[in-house]
């Protein structure tokens, strides 16, 4: 008998862009990603826009009748950008955003995305290295979109820019209907694992 | 037995014996192998140590009040504060070891 546990999900950080322009496949895949997550009663985060990916997102989460709440910075407020169907959780600026996303959810998912996605996911993926957190973080590589940078991650592990054990801080999934069992089985992450990250 | 949020107090906070709290989901493979041995745990020791069991999706507010993070996990009461957490599916002479000492 191994010492497995699954992990228990209250609340997801979902990151993905804001782009109404990308493949209509990432947007289904958003939506059916809001629909499967509110299905188990799971309270999802996200960036709070109505566009894009993060619009579809929120549409999937409420016609399954669950719950949503964006945490947004002002000034996308001032600009209009703040979807208006969800609760919002207004906050300073862009690390705050980031902060209270990766740092007070029980699980991450990053969708396809820009730089902003990239940043968040980056962000999450230290925060886990350094010991801040020990939340889930999963990748959902739809129509392979982040294997470049899967490849990219390989290049640094193998140059030994991280160590190959901080693999474990992130699983990949192909599809939005795979994600829950990827969050809820992720390897478990000791926050204690932390003295690791200093590359020797 | 199953305990609820509606019977938690009166079933977990104010036993006289040591209870086992298993923390389980039925989404969750590595629970169904904690669950038989609570169970015989709590049969073994009838009278000593009280094992019970809580499913976290039907009663949310007792994994969110002891901050549980994963699941199975199991609490070990003793005159109603947790003195002891088992994180996973171990074997059953973990569990016991870790009751042993509430037993004196």
């Amino acid at each position: 008998m191994i010492n497995a546990s699954h992990v228990l999900l209250k609340t997801v950080s979902v990151f993905c862009a804001s782009s109404n322009h990308v493949p209509a496949t990432y947007l289904r895949e958003a939506e059916q990603l809001g629909h499967l997550l509110a299905e188990e009663g799971i309270a999802v985060w996200f960036g709070g826009g109505d566009f894009g990916l993060m619009g579809y997102l929120a549409r999937g989460v409420m016609d399954a009748g669950g719950k949503i709440t964006g945490v947004i910075p002002e000034f996308m407020v001032r600009n209009g950008w703040a979807h208006p169907e969800v609760e919002q959780f207004v906050v300073k600026d862009m690390a705050e955003r980031k902060r209270k996303l990766i740092r007070e959810s029980d699980g991450i998912v990053a969708l396809p995305g820009g730089a902003g996605t990239l940043e968040e996911l980056s962000e999450a993926l230290v925060s886990k290295q350094l010991g801040f957190i020990s939340s889930p973080v999963v990748i959902l590589n739809s129509e392979g979109f982040y294997d470049g940078l899967l490849s990219f991650f390989d290049r640094m592990i193998g140059e030994q820019f991280m160590r190959p054990m901080h693999r474990r801080m992130w699983s990949v999934v192909d599809h939005a209907g795979e994600v829950l069992q990827a969050l809820r089985e992720a390897p478990s992450w000791d926050t204690g694992d932390a003295g690791m990250a200093k590359i020797g | 037995m199953d305990v609820t949020e509606a019977n938690f107090e009166e079933e977990v906070l104010q036993s006289q014996v040591p209870v086992m709290v298993d923390l389980w989901a039925e989404w969750c493979g590595p629970c169904r192998l904690v669950g038989p041995i609570i169970d015989e745990i709590g049969a073994e020791l009838d009278g000593k140590v009280k094992a019970v069991k809580l499913d976290v999706d039907s009663n949310p507010n007792i994994a969110v009040k002891y901050g549980i993070r994963n699941i199975p996990t199991v609490l070990f009461f003793k005159n109603g504060e947790v003195v002891s957490k088992q994180v996973g599916a171990v074997p059953k002479s973990v569990f016991m070891d870790k009751l042993k000492p509430l037993l004196d």
